[in-house]
């Protein structure tokens, strides 16, 4: 398996699980459309969680990689990343416009924030997903 | 998802005639990896016209020579 598929699956797998432990925890709050003192460090806590394992499964895979990890996209690969990347940001677009829509019908300030950052994963979670499929089903 | 491109290739045949030359090889030559080649051998991926000239010109052989257009 290439390194920047690797790569991909990690996000694909990390992205959504730890952002769903963070969604799942501040259901109540976002029900409530109030954030509760308990929840606070939730966020910073997601966030530098997030970026440990990232941080510790790129340098894992980097050191199996090897020689593969310091090589350059080749054109194929740019390729894959373009196209996933368009797919990602259409969506989050998407996104975007119907969190934005929530405002009207009187969201907190609350959910929208946690709105926008769900699309954000939601849209990184299918660009992570649609660079594994280039690599495994071609483009 | 679009269909394979309709371009077929002798790359496999050209690699075998040049001291059986591995994908790892080729790929090093042009600055690729190795699974672009195996993309490439196997029609899935059609490369550039600068990967293809760079791809002939290790088996010292014309672009049209590695491939050919099969489409109407």
């Amino acid at each position: 398996m290439p390194f920047r598929e690797r790569t991909a699956w990690i996000s694909l797998v990390v992205t959504p699980l730890i952002w769903g432990g963070y969604f799942w925890k501040l259901w109540p709050d976002l029900r409530d459309g109030a954030l509760q003192p308990g929840s606070v460090g939730l966020f910073v806590s997601t966030v530098v969680l997030l970026m440990i394992v990232q941080i510790v499964m790129a340098i894992v895979l980097a050191i199996f990689a090897g020689k593969a990890a310091e090589t350059p996209m080749d054109e194929r690969e740019q390729l894959i990343d373009l196209k996933a990347a368009r797919v990602g940001y259409y969506l989050l677009g998407g996104l975007l416009f119907f969190v934005s829509a929530l405002w009207i019908t009187g969201a907190s300030a609350l959910v929208m924030a946690n709105g926008i950052l769900a699309a954000m994963v939601i849209a990184e979670t299918l660009r992570a997903g649609k660079i594994v499929a280039g690599y495994r089903w071609g483009l | 998802m679009a269909g394979p491109p309709p371009i077929r290739n002798t790359i496999r045949r050209l690699r075998f005639d040049h001291g059986e030359m591995t994908q790892q090889a080729l790929a090093d030559a042009i600055g690729m990896t190795r699974q672009t080649i195996v993309a490439i051998e196997q029609g899935k991926y059609s490369p550039s016209l600068e990967a293809a000239f760079k791809i002939a010109r290790v088996f010292g052989v014309g672009v049209e020579e590695v491939f050919q257009w099969e489409g109407s």
